[in-house]
C-alpha cells in the first residue's frame, strides 16, 4: 500500500423510506468543518436539503463547508473511484446504498478500490414499518441480509411508535435488532455514526462550537489498558455481540512494545500500529438500554479496566 | 409517384387479405396489396419486378434487442456457435478454449502497439464442458498488452494479468464473491458481475456505457436489421444521456438509415418522478425512424447468473434467492405516475417471483390509475406460469418471452438451474396464447443473435443446443410465431397501427426473403435466406452493404 490517504467509508444502508437521506442531511449539518462526500444512487427530490446546497451540476452537488455530493447511477465504483481521486479529498465518505441494494456486496466492491476502506456498514430501519417488511413475501430477505450485515442498526422514527411496548418487546428479544439503537428523525451524533469525535471535530475548526455531550442515550467512558495487550485478540473481544457495545477507539501497547490503533464498531474491528506517540487508553461507548457493567468488565478484564 | 412490386408471394399478415402478388408503394407507405389488376387502379405507377421470385412478408419487428450489439463487433469474436457480423462475413464459432486463444492471437498481431488493449466478446465456457479460461491462458496471447473477453452473458469477464494489473486487483488478500482466487491468492483472471469488472472493465474496453452503441455502432447495427429481415427495433434499456440521444438521432435521421429504432430509457438512478418526465420531454425528440418516450424497468437478474428471483422452491441447486434491482415500492411508484402520464413501461422480471411482484405492483396501480390499452409488457418473463398468464391477461399485460434463450440455455436450465419441470414451461408461449395475452418472441441481441426468423424456429421447435426438444407442449405454430415476429412485436410498442402488417395506410416496411416461411419444414425454418429489407419504402440490399 502507498503511502497515500486512504478514506474511510460509511455505508448506510435501508429499504425505502427509512431515512437514509434524512439521516445523511443531519450528518451534513453536523459535519462542522470535516469534508464529508455523499454518494447517492440518484438526486432524488429531497437528496439534500436546499439551504445546505452552493452549486450543483448533473453528477455533483457543492455543499457548505467543503462537502459535496455525487450520484453514482449505474456506476457506484467508477463514482467512488473519481471520489479518491479529487485533488481535495474528503475526509470521509458517505455511500447511500439503493433500498434494495445488499451492504455487505457494496462493501466487498468497496474493498477492490485502494484508496478507501469500508468503515462500518450503518442499516436504519423505520420502527412503524421494520415488523412488517419482515414478513413481506418480496423484501423480508432483503431487508434482513440488510440488518444482519450492519455494524449499527438505527431504528428510526421512534417518534411515530411512542411507547408502544409491543414493539419494544419484540426488538429487545429479535436476535439482530435488539442491539439496534433507537433514534427519532434519523437524528445521531457523528462519533455514533461516522465514528468521529468530537475531538477529530475540534482540531479541524475552532470557529464553530463543538456541542457537548451525549444525548442520553449512550454511556461513554474511559478504559485503561494493560501494559501489554494483543491488540487483535482485545479488538475481537470489544465485538463480543453480548456487551451491545456501539463503537470503541483508541490505543494499546502490544507485547512487542509498539503502538497500536484499535477500533471497533458493531462486529467490524481494526487494529493499525501508528508511529504517533500516544498514551494507552480508550474510549468506549455503548447504549443505556444494555449497560451492563459488570459483565463488559469480566469480559474486558484481562485486557485492562475502565478507568474510575 | 407509386411503385407496384410484384412477388412471387406477398404474406401480408393482414387477415383480411392474407396473401397478394403485388404491393403498392407510394410516400414510403403501403397503397394496397392484391393483384396488379387491383392495383393498377390507384393511377400512374411503375412496376418493379425485382422480388418477383422472392417471399414478402411484413418487416420483422424485434421488440428486445440492444444497439450494443453494432459496437462488440469491432471486438474478437469469441462465441462457440457461428455467427453473422454486420458487413456479412460469418464467423465460425470457437469451439476450445486453443481456438479462442489462436484467434485473439492472430488478432494481437494486427495491433499497432504493444500496449494497446485487446477485447473480446460473447466467450460461454458452458458449451467447452464449462472449462474456465484463466489469466494464464490469455498471458499466452500477450503480457504486454491488458486483455478482456466478455462472455455471452454480459455478466462475466476474463482478462490477463497485465489487465489485473492495470485495474489494481492483480494483489492477495482480495475478498470478494465475484472475484476467484489461484491457490497463491491471486485472482484467476475471471471476474463476475459489474462490480468486479468495473476497476479492469475501463482499461479492456469495456465499461459501463458499454450499454451505449455509438454512431458507428449504430450503423452497423442497421446493417445487421437488414441481413435478418427487421425494420422496426428496440433499444431496450438505453441510458438516453444527451450524447447517446444526439447520436441517435443525427444517425437514425441519415437518408440511409435502414431501421426505425425504439429506445427506452432505462429506470436506474433516478427517481420515478424524473424519469417519466424525463421521456415526456423527449419524446418530443421521436422522429419517423427513431421513437423515444418508453421506459426499461429491471425487476431483478438473470436465471443462469442465479440473480433471478425465484419463488418456492427457489434455484434447483439450492443457491439463494436472487436480488431485486428495483424494489417493489420503487416500481409501484414507477407504474403510478406512468400510467397517469400515459408513459408505457416494460419490465425484465426472469424469475417466477419477479414476474409475480411485477403483476403485483401493476395491480395495485391500476385500482388507483386505471389506463385503459396501457400494454405495460413484462420482458423475458421466462418462468412466468400459467396463473400468472391468466394475470397478465385480466391485467391488459403484454409479454414478450425469450424464446432464443431457450435454445441456448434451455439444457443448462434442465440440468442445473430450475430443474426439469420448470425448464420445460421457460417461455410458455403456447400457454401466453391460449391465455390470449399479446405476445412477442426475442433475440435480446447481443446476448444471443439478431435474427427472428431464428427467434420464431426456437417457439416452434423448442430444441436446445444439444438437440433435444425441451417442453414440447409449449411449441407453437409458424402461424403464431410469424405473427409473434410481426404483429405481435408491433402491438407490445403501441406500434401495431404502424407496422407488423402490409395493410393501406402502413409504412412500407418488408422483410424480403429466399423462401416462404409457411412452406418450409418448420425445422428449416432458421435457415431461410433473406435478401433484404424495404424500410419506409427504400431498399436496402443486404448483399449491397
Amino acid at each position: 500500500m502507498t503511502s497515500s490517504i486512504v478514506i474511510p467509508v460509511t455505508i448506510v444502508s435501508g429499504y425505502l423510506g427509512a431515512g437514509k437521506t434524512t439521516l445523511v442531511n443531519n450528518a451534513l449539518r453536523k459535519a462542522n468543518g470535516l469534508k464529508l462526500a455523499i454518494l447517492v444512487n440518484e438526486f432524488g427530490n429531497l437528496a439534500i436539503d436546499e439551504d445546505l446546497i452552493i452549486a450543483q451540476d448533473d453528477n455533483m452537488i457543492s455543499l457548505a463547508g467543503g462537502c459535496i455530493c455525487c450520484s453514482y447511477g449505474n456506476d457506484m465504483l467508477l463514482a467512488l473511484k473519481e471520489l479518491t481521486a479529487l485533488d481535495s479529498k474528503p475526509d470521509h465518505i458517505i455511500l447511500e446504498a439503493s433500498g434494495v441494494a445488499i451492504p455487505s456486496a457494496i462493501e466487498s466492491s468497496v474493498s477492490l478500490i485502494n484508496e478507501c476502506y469500508t468503515e462500518s456498514i450503518v442499516s436504519i430501519i423505520d420502527c412503524e414499518q421494520i415488523q412488517e417488511q419482515l414478513n413481506d413475501k418480496y423484501i423480508a430477505d432483503t431487508v434482513l441480509s440488510q440488518i444482519e450485515s450492519a455494524d449499527l442498526i438505527l431504528a428510526n422514527k421512534a417518534d411515530l411508535i411512542k411507547n408502544d411496548t409491543s414493539f419494544y418487546n419484540w426488538k429487545e428479544n429479535h436476535n439482530v435488532l435488539n442491539k439496534a439503537i433507537i433514534v427519532s428523525h434519523s437524528d445521531i451524533d457523528l462519533d455514533i455514526f461516522l465514528g468521529i469525535t468530537r475531538q477529530d471535530l475540534a482540531s479541524r475548526t475552532s470557529a464553530r462550537k463543538v456541542e457537548e455531550g451525549h444525548t442520553n442515550k449512550f454511556w461513554s467512558k474511559v478504559f485503561v489498558p494493560s501494559l501489554s495487550v494483543d491488540p487483535i485478540k482485545f479488538s475481537h473481544a470489544l465485538t463480543q455481540k453480548n456487551l451491545f457495545l456501539v463503537r470503541a477507539k483508541g490505543h494499546v501497547l502490544g507485547p512487542d512494545d509498539k503502538i497500536y490503533e484499535v477500533q471497533s464498531v458493531g462486529h467490524r474491528s481494526y487494529v493499525e500500529q501508528t508511529e504517533k506517540e500516544k498514551l494507552p487508553g480508550l474510549v468506549i461507548i455503548g447504549t443505556k438500554d444494555h449497560m451492563n457493567f459488570d459483565l463488559i468488565s469480566q469480559s474486558l478484564k484481562e485486557f485492562g479496566s475502565f478507568s474510575a | 409517384m407509386t411503385t407496384i412490386y410484384s412477388a412471387k408471394k406477398i404474406i401480408t399478415m393482414n387477415p383480411a387479405r392474407p396473401f397478394a402478388t403485388h404491393l403498392a408503394v407510394r410516400e414510403g407507405k403501403i397503397l394496397g396489396t392484391g393483384n396488379l389488376e387491383e392495383l393498377e387502379k390507384w393511377g400512374d405507377y411503375q412496376l418493379d419486378n425485382s422480388f418477383k421470385e422472392k417471399v414478402i412478408m411484413p418487416g420483422f419487428v424485434e421488440g428486445h434487442a440492444h444497439t450494443m450489439e453494432g459496437t462488440l463487433w469491432r471486438y474478437v469474436y469469441c462465441g462457440y456457435f457461428d455467427r453473422t457480423d454486420p458487413d456479412g462475413k460469418t464467423w465460425s464459432g470457437a469451439k476450445t478454449i486453443d481456438e479462442v486463444i489462436g484467434r485473439l492471437k492472430k488478432a494481437d498481431k494486427e495491433l499497432a502497439t504493444s500496449d494497446e488493449a485487446l477485447s473480446g466478446w460473447q466467450l460461454d465456457p458452458i458449451y467447452m464442458d464449462n472449462k474456465r479460461l484463466s489469466r494464464a491462458d490469455l498471458d499466452r496471447v500477450s503480457k504486454t498488452r491488458p486483455i478482456g473477453i466478455l462472455h455471452a452473458s454480459g455478466h462475466i469477464m476474463n482478462v490477463n494479468t497485465k489487465a489485473l494489473e492495470l485495474g489494481g486487483l492483480m494483489k492477495t488478500g482480495i475478498n470478494h464473491q465475484g472475484i476467484p482466487l489461484d491457490k497463491n491468492g491471486y485472482p484467476t483472471g475471471e471476474l463476475y458481475g459489474p462490480d468486479a469488472m468495473t476497476p479492469v472493465g475501463v482499461h479492456v474496453g469495456f465499461n459501463r456505457s458499454l450499454t451505449d452503441s455509438d454512431e458507428a455502432g449504430l450503423i452497423a447495427f442497421g446493417k445487421l436489421c437488414v441481413r435478418t429481415g427487421v425494420t422496426t427495433v428496440t433499444d431496450l434499456a438505453a441510458r438516453l444521456t444527451d450524447d447517446g440521444v444526439d447520436a441517435m438521432i443525427k444517425i437514425t435521421n441519415k437518408q440511409n438509415y435502414p431501421a426505425c429504432v425504439v429506445a427506452l430509457k432505462v429506470f436506474l438512478g433516478a427517481t420515478a418522478k424524473e424519469t417519466v418526465e424525463f421521456v415526456q420531454g423527449l419524446k418530443e425528440k421521436s422522429s419517423e425512424r427513431l421513437r423515444l418516450g418508453r421506459i426499461k424497468a429491471v425487476a431483478d437478474g438473470s436465471i443462469q447468473g442465479f440473480s433471478a428471483r425465484m419463488r418456492w422452491p427457489g434455484y434447483h441447486n439450492g443457491a439463494p434467492n436472487g436480488l431485486w434491482y428495483t424494489a417493489p415500492d420503487q416500481l409501484s411508484d414507477l407504474y403510478k405516475l406512468a400510467l397517469e402520464a400515459g408513459v408505457q413501461v416494460h419490465t425484465h422480471t426472469n424469475g417466477d417471483e419477479a414476474t409475480e411482484m411485477a403483476l403485483d405492483m401493476l395491480e395495485g396501480a391500476l385500482k388507483d390509475h386505471a389506463s385503459p390499452d396501457h400494454r405495460f409488457t413484462l420482458q423475458h418473463c421466462q418462468l412466468a406460469d400459467a396463473a400468472q398468464f391468466r394475470r397478465m391477461k385480466k391485467l391488459d399485460m403484454c409479454v414478450n418471452l425469450f424464446a432464443n434463450h431457450h435454445y441456448y440455455w434451455g439444457d443448462e436450465h434442465y440440468r442445473l438451474t430450475v430443474g426439469p419441470d420448470r425448464a420445460s414451461r421457460m417461455n410458455a408461449c403456447r400457454t401466453a396464447l391460449k391465455t390470449k395475452v399479446p405476445m412477442a418472441i426475442h433475440s435480446d441481441a447481443p446476448v444471443t443473435p439478431l435474427g427472428p426468423l431464428f427467434t420464431a424456429w426456437c417457439a416452434v421447435t423448442r430444441r436446445t443446443a444439444s438437440g433435444r426438444i425441451q417442453g414440447e407442449e409449449e411449441t407453437v405454430t409458424i402461424e403464431d410465431a410469424m405473427h409473434a415476429i410481426t404483429l405481435g412485436a408491433a402491438y407490445t410498442l403501441h406500434m401495431d397501427d404502424e407496422v407488423g402488417s402490409l395493410e393501406t395506410g402502413k409504412r412500407a416496411d418488408l422483410a424480403i426473403l429466399e423462401e416462404d416461411p409457411f412452406q418450409v419444414d418448420p425445422d428449416e425454418l432458421r435457415n431461410i435466406k433473406v435478401w433484404g429489407t424495404m424500410q419506409q419504402g427504400r431498399i436496402f440490399d443486404a448483399k449491397l452493404l
